[in-house]
């Protein structure tokens, strides 16, 4: 069974600094995704997170143990997402490409993984709208979603990271969720 | 909209049971409640069917870690100032003690007489008379203040009933203080925690 994150931190503390590393392979993917969803951008969030671990290794020692460190973790990785958010002010990136580029205008290739060429082009539409439809949400809603599907927190711990009553969460997760399907429909039922 | 084992519960409120039991985040109750309405409505299946399909298109827009990303932040962890302290509060304080002590033994315990069976044990020896010595004399100073002190504050207070309420004052102010002292830097860790 594997050791509990708590656990984990008081080894680390104790000179165990490689257990770090478990830490850090636990948690990389998850604060990669909310990094990119909160970024628009694969670099950018690799970097954000690394900069997110340091800072949560040189603050161990303030870590309080009656709190998760995946709530701990995400709060970090929430304010200094904001922050740099704020400094580049960032802009939406469109699916489509510029005209004015070489070979035209038309929408950005990503990866799909169906067989048919019709299925691979309807995947990729796919992954477009709804990256564009997290986008279009309100920002209370969006945050919320990309808090539950990329950093995988549970509902509790969404709620103890943003100070928010347990219902308060899963009405708002709700109502974001029912956006989406609105918007996003016809790939919903392919 | 709370419901209970009688009450029938509205499209509205199944819906959300469905979304939060996609999450695994639905109570015992009104899980079994939900089954039990999924049996019957064709109108709820499909609609579980929908929310499911969001649910994983959700999922599918995880992009893959950097295959060296483990090893960068690892290579790049800096020494924290928390790792610096590893040695007790105590140590240092005992180690200087100790090295006067020595120090103290070899100056002024020179004389040969004083080595009874040998250099190691006779050092042993003269540094526990010297702390020894120290402790008595310091216990000896602190009681002979203390008597002072007291001596002098009795003849205060006998002179005026004034000079009594004055220090009763002084010692409610100065307990305030410290109580005052106590409490900042809870407050500071209280407000590093909502910070963070």
């Amino acid at each position: 069974m594997e050791p509990p994150d708590e656990a984990l931190v008081a080894s680390v503390l104790d000179g165990e600094r490689d257990l770090f590393g478990e830490l850090v392979g636990r948690y990389q993917g998850r604060l990669v995704n909310y990094l990119f969803r909160m970024l628009q951008n694969e670099e950018d969030a690799h970097d954000l997170a690394q900069e997110v671990f340091l800072k949560i290794y040189d603050a161990l020692d303030r870590f309080d143990s009656r709190f998760r460190f995946s709530t701990w973790l995400f709060r970090v990785a929430q304010n200094a997402a904001i922050d740099q958010i704020r400094k580049r002010r960032l802009k939406l990136v469109s699916i489509h490409r510029p005209d004015d580029e070489e070979g035209g205008g038309g929408e950005w290739e990503l990866p799909g993984n169906e067989p048919t060429p019709y299925q691979d082009a309807r995947n990729v539409e796919r992954g477009a709208a709804i990256r564009e439809a997290i986008e279009e949400l309100p920002w209370e809603y969006k945050e919320l979603i990309t808090l539950r599907h990329y950093a995988e927190l549970s509902y509790d711990e969404i709620a103890t990271l943003k100070q928010m009553p347990l219902g308060t969460v899963k009405n708002k997760l709700f109502r974001g969720r029912q956006m989406l399907k609105e918007k996003l429909g016809d790939y919903l039922t392919d | 909209m709370k419901t209970t084992a009688n009450t029938m519960p509205n499209i509205a409120t199944l819906s959300e049971w469905l979304d939060w039991d996609l999450d695994d985040e639905l109570g015992g109750a009104e899980k079994a409640h939900l089954e039990a309405q999924l049996e019957s409505s064709s109108e709820l299946r499909c609609e579980r069917r929908t929310l499911a399909a969001l649910h994983a298109a959700l999922e599918e827009g995880r992009i893959p870690v950097q295959p060296q990303f483990h090893a960068r932040v690892m290579a790049s962890l800096p020494v924290a100032a928390w790792e610096a302290q590893r040695f007790p509060a105590w140590a240092l304080p005992l180690a200087v003690m100790l090295l006067f002590a020595l120090g103290a033994v070899l100056t002024l315990g020179s004389a040969g007489h004083l080595v009874t069976e040998g250099p190691v044990v006779g050092t042993v020896v003269m540094v526990v008379d010297f702390l020894g010595a120290t402790t008595m004399a310091g216990a000896g100073l602190v009681a002979a203040s203390w008597q002072g002190l007291g001596l002098g504050l009795e003849e205060f207070i006998a002179e005026s009933g004034l000079n009594l309420l004055g220090l009763a004052t002084l010692v409610v102010f100065v307990n305030l203080l410290f109580l005052s002292m106590l409490r900042r830097p809870k407050a500071v860790r209280a407000a590093e925690r909502e910070e963070r």
